[in-house]
């Protein structure tokens, strides 16, 4: 099977954040209509979400990462099965996406819910790295 | 018999009548033709008063009279030869229809123009006129910036984006003039760009997803030829409205759904899911188009903007950054009072501007830009 060419695979676990983001609005097709992201896909945005997450392996932990691999292949699966948004397959699929951002954000900074992640301080001067 | 004389059969009804005036002195009653009030805008096939080529009621009813020619389609060849057609068919010139009776039109054709789409001459735009359509710098988004006050929220014009305008005007031939102009202004900087088309779109959405494509080429262009980054400070305003708007309907539809769990509470939830959304699909666009936002490059997406004038360094994150100006996307309205605002104008990259993006379904005001105090 031919490779699908993804438009960008995120970096980090913020940037899945994003992206999962994305996932909860534009589901169950994940289309772009703008325009602007031709041929983006529901074979697209997984194949960005789960580069994104191999990605990170180490970083998450190989139970994390194999649980994060496990909820999107479901959550494919669901949306898969009820592409026009009319049966709970899809609101399933969206349950798996609420689970993978809590596991995201439990393995994050450790910030508790809430607390803006636009702000923080960098490396000491004296210090830098 | 002269052979300049015409035959009695062919003369004219006004030459005849001028014949027995010669001859008997005498005026024919009746002869003279009817007068007519002047219009050069009426109908010919029935005299009735039509509109003015270009007139918003032009392209309601697209046959219009052109005495004067001025509407005519050029000869020369358009920036739409520009495209690249698989099909290979190109964009076909508006039609011509010539009507009235056989007899009469060989004398005298009448020749109507499917409505060109040309801007309405009499249309206001820029300076005491309203905001230009498209566009090109933020100080014409924001049209009030330059002259604020230092520190001063600046509100956008209405409907900046303006990416169905020429679409929503039913016209395929107002969007083509719209997308050779475009074409045009991408070629004026760099001759060698072509536009890859799938030919002309017939839906509403296509258009506007033509012309979409077709500004944010321009402002890319701008960027990486001539190194002016102020058309895609533009582009990113527009999209992440437009991104912000769409993501705020779906997350509002979602959340009443039950299908956002609150952490904090309804805009905490429905606000993370639009910032999210817009993050990543900005990230995407700037991919596929190939621009680069890694550290120390003019645009970012969620890039740390780190404040050294301190002891220690800290930083903000805005959610995007193109050049001079920072953008954030939010539900709450912010303002110099707010940290993260004061934050982001300390930081080294000293912006001159904060563009605060907020769903235009929370009502006017909803998106402005915050002057960078003194």
């Amino acid at each position: 099977m031919d490779r699908v060419k993804v438009h960008y695979v995120p970096q980090g676990i913020g940037e899945i954040q994003d992206h999962l983001s994305m996932m909860m609005l534009s589901s169950p097709q994940f289309e772009d209509r703008t325009g602007l992201l031709p041929g983006r896909s529901i074979d697209t945005v997984f194949a960005e979400l789960d580069d994104g997450l191999k990605g990170i392996r180490k970083k998450l932990g190989e139970e994390s990462y194999l649980r994060l691999a496990e909820l999107s292949a479901q959550m494919r699966t669901h949306f898969e099965a009820d592409p026009e948004d009319r049966t709970s397959d899809s609101i399933k699929g969206r349950d798996c996406i609420a689970e993978m951002k809590d596991i995201l954000r439990a393995k994050g900074r450790g910030k508790p819910a809430g607390v803006p992640s636009e702000v923080g301080n960098g490396p000491s001067l004296a210090k830098p790295r | 018999m002269p052979e300049n004389v015409p035959e009695a059969g062919i003369k004219s009804a006004e030459r005849l009548a001028f014949e027995f005036y010669l001859r008997t002195g005498r005026r024919l009653i009746g002869a003279a033709p009817t007068e007519r009030k002047f219009n050069p805008y009426h109908d010919p096939r029935n005299g009735q008063f039509t509109f003015a080529p270009g007139g918003p009621r032009s392209l309601a009813d697209a046959v219009f009279s052109d005495r004067q020619g001025i509407w005519k389609p050029r000869g020369k060849p358009t920036a739409r030869d520009a495209f690249i057609s698989p099909q290979g068919d190109s964009p076909s010139s508006a039609p011509e229809v010539s009507v009235g009776s056989p007899s009469s039109a060989a004398h005298s054709p009448v020749t109507l123009q499917m409505a060109r789409g040309a801007r309405n001459p009499r249309a206001r735009m820029g300076g005491n006129g309203g905001p230009p359509l498209d566009p090109l710098v933020i100080e014409q988004v924001f049209p009030n910036l330059r002259k604020a006050a230092a520190g001063s929220i600046v509100a956008s014009v209405d409907d900046f984006l303006d990416l169905t305008g020429p679409a929503r005007a039913v016209s395929a031939d107002l969007h083509h003039a719209e997308v050779v102009k475009l074409i045009r202004q991408i070629q004026t900087v760099d001759p060698g760009y072509r536009f890859e088309s799938l030919g002309q779109p017939r839906t509403l959405e296509g258009m506007a997803n033509e012309i979409r494509k077709l500004r944010l080429d321009r402002a890319l262009v701008h960027y990486r030829v001539r190194d002016e980054i102020r058309p895609l400070q533009v582009q990113v305003a527009r999209i992440m409205q437009e991104r912000a708007d769409s993501a705020y309907a779906d997350a509002v539809a979602r959340y009443e759904a039950g299908q956002l769990a609150p952490r904090l509470s309804r805009e905490e939830a429905i606000g993370n899911y639009i910032d999210g959304t817009v993050r990543a699909d900005l990230r995407s666009v700037f991919s596929v188009h190939r621009v680069d936002t890694s550290r120390g490059r003019p645009v970012r997406v969620v890039g740390r903007e780190y404040d050294t004038s301190g002891n220690d360094r800290t930083y903000r994150i805005p959610d995007a950054r193109v050049g001079n100006i920072a953008f954030d996307v939010t539900l709450s309205r912010k303002t110099l009072a707010t940290a993260q605002v004061r934050g982001f104008f300390n930081a080294d990259f000293k912006p001159d501007v904060v563009v605060i993006i907020r769903p235009t379904q929370l009502g006017a005001g909803n998106t402005y830009a915050i002057k960078k105090p003194r």
